[in-house]
């Protein structure tokens, strides 16, 4: 479907495209793939001190299918790495990706062990890459807020139109 | 007259109000957001991993209790709320009729206390 | 309420000695903590009498681990028990050789084993005599190797340098 963003040249408007890059991504519902130390960095980020709900990020995705925002939170073990590309692949389009911490980045302190992937950018995409050890949590709504101007100059149509190529095979 | 099927209408207003608003919502979403199904994204979600056993699950039979009692008082509050709205004006009686009413109901709850079935084995 | 009363690591040598004679190799006070090393034929006879003799009674098991020593002196196998009665802590060693690590299981006398000696197995690749499920516990399926082995190369040491080293440092080869 999408007949609009795909058949129609209506996106490539100025007005269309701001509308709906407004809309998503304000309202960029985040799935905390939380691993290890900076799980608890992005719980952090997500209490009323620092507060990223009122960028319109809401934690209550329960599953992956009620997300648009995936944050790797940690520590990327070979073991895990299947699971996380299946989560990654049963959210909807559009998605993002943020990887949050050195250990997801590149390994980090890890970078020579033999069970972690160093860098999970080998196993999804990624949008943002945040670093610190953990970073703090002003760090990722410094994130998302680089996401949000990301989202800002994307065109969607471009991204997801009938002759774009899936993201990842 | 016309006033009691105002109010109806009012409630069907409000009705189809809700009934437009997830359609438009839905059919916005169908057409403009992108749609890009394969095998992997399908696939029941169970935390990442391949999906083991079946989607369904037995529930236990022992919670019928809370189900009829349930419906029991259910059917009450239903007769109790036109009730309410009248019984000023039909006096005394119709206040004791319902007490009586509910008395019925009542001992029928003492007898499911004193059973047993409230209590959550 | 009684208060617990562990016996001293002379006291619980003296038993064990007494009981095993000279398959304990060693008995050692480590900060009040038996240390005792064991051969291998008599490591489950010692183990079941640590934990069925009322003195001792080791009923918790803490952790199954080991040590590699390099290949002159091999494995060393360590297993913590603490009795909760007497609050005894009795540590049991077994000297391994390095090319042929098999010692017998004690995972029947404590559930808690099971998924110890899993993890020591795959690590280094200690076999473990008649363990019900030897199948790798932490590690993902296709990895081959020990990696807790002194011996196990890390791949990425080798290919990159270490990457905390300032610029103009000299990191030095170890």
């Amino acid at each position: 479907m999408g007949l609009i963003t795909e058949r129609t040249p209506l996106p490539r408007l100025q007005p269309v495209k701001f509308i709906l890059n407004w809309g998503r991504r304000y309202s960029l519902w985040v799935m905390n793939f939380g691993l290890a130390c900076c799980a608890i960095e992005f719980i952090a980020a997500s209490t009323s001190k620092n507060d990223f709900i009122r960028l319109g990020v809401i934690p209550t995705a329960h599953g992956p299918r009620q997300a648009d925002l995936l944050v790797v939170a940690g520590t990327l073990t070979d073991k895990m790495a299947p699971a996380l590309r299946r989560v990654y692949e049963q959210m909807p389009d559009p998605k993002y990706v943020i990887s949050f911490g050195s250990c997801s980045n590149c390994g980090g302190p890890y970078w020579d062990s033999y069970s972690v992937t160093k860098g999970v950018d080998q196993i999804v995409p990624i949008d943002v890459y945040v670093p610190g050890c953990p970073p703090r949590p002003e760090a990722l709504l410094h994130g998302i807020l680089e996401l949000q101007s990301k989202i800002k100059d994307e065109d969607i149509a471009e991204k997801f139109g009938a002759k774009a190529q899936p993201a990842v095979s | 007259m016309s006033d009691y099927y105002a109010s109806y209408g009012v409630v069907l207003a409000v009705l189809a109000a809700g009934g437009l608003l997830v359609a438009v919502a839905f059919t916005t979403a169908r057409l403009v957001a992108p749609s890009r199904p394969n095998y992997e994204k399908l696939t029941t979600y169970e935390c990442g991993i391949d999906p083991v056993g079946q989607g369904w699950s037995q529930s236990q039979v022992r919670y019928y209790v809370y189900g009829f009692l349930f419906v029991i008082f259910d059917v009450e509050s239903v007769f109790l709320f036109p009730w309410a709205r009248v019984f000023e004006s039909l006096g005394y009686a119709a206040v004791v009729e319902m007490a009586i009413f509910i008395a019925i109901l009542a001992v029928g709850l003492l007898y499911a206390w004193r059973k047993g079935v409230l209590r959550w084995a | 309420m009684r208060r617990p009363s562990p016996l001293s690591p002379d006291e619980a040598g003296a038993r064990l000695r007494a009981r095993f004679g000279s398959d304990i190799v060693d008995v050692v006070d480590q900060h009040d903590h038996t240390v005792a090393t064991v051969s291998r034929d008599r490591y489950h006879d010692v183990c079941r009498f640590l934990r069925d003799e009322p003195e001792f009674a080791c009923d918790y098991a803490d952790f199954t681990s080991a040590v590699d020593w390099g290949e002159e002196r091999g494995f060393e196998l360590l297993t913590h028990l603490f009795s909760t009665a007497h609050h005894h802590n009795v540590r049991v060693k077994v000297a391994l050789p390095f090319d042929d690590p098999v010692v017998p299981t004690v995972s029947d006398l404590w559930a808690t084993c099971d998924w110890h000696e899993r993890e020591t197995a795959e690590m280094f690749g200690i076999r473990f005599q008649g363990h019900p499920t030897p199948v790798k516990l932490l590690l993902a399926e296709p990895f081959e190797g020990h990696p807790l082995r002194k011996d196990f190369p890390l791949m990425t040491r080798e290919a990159k340098p270490w990457p905390g080293a300032v610029e103009g440092e000299e990191v030095e080869d170890e």
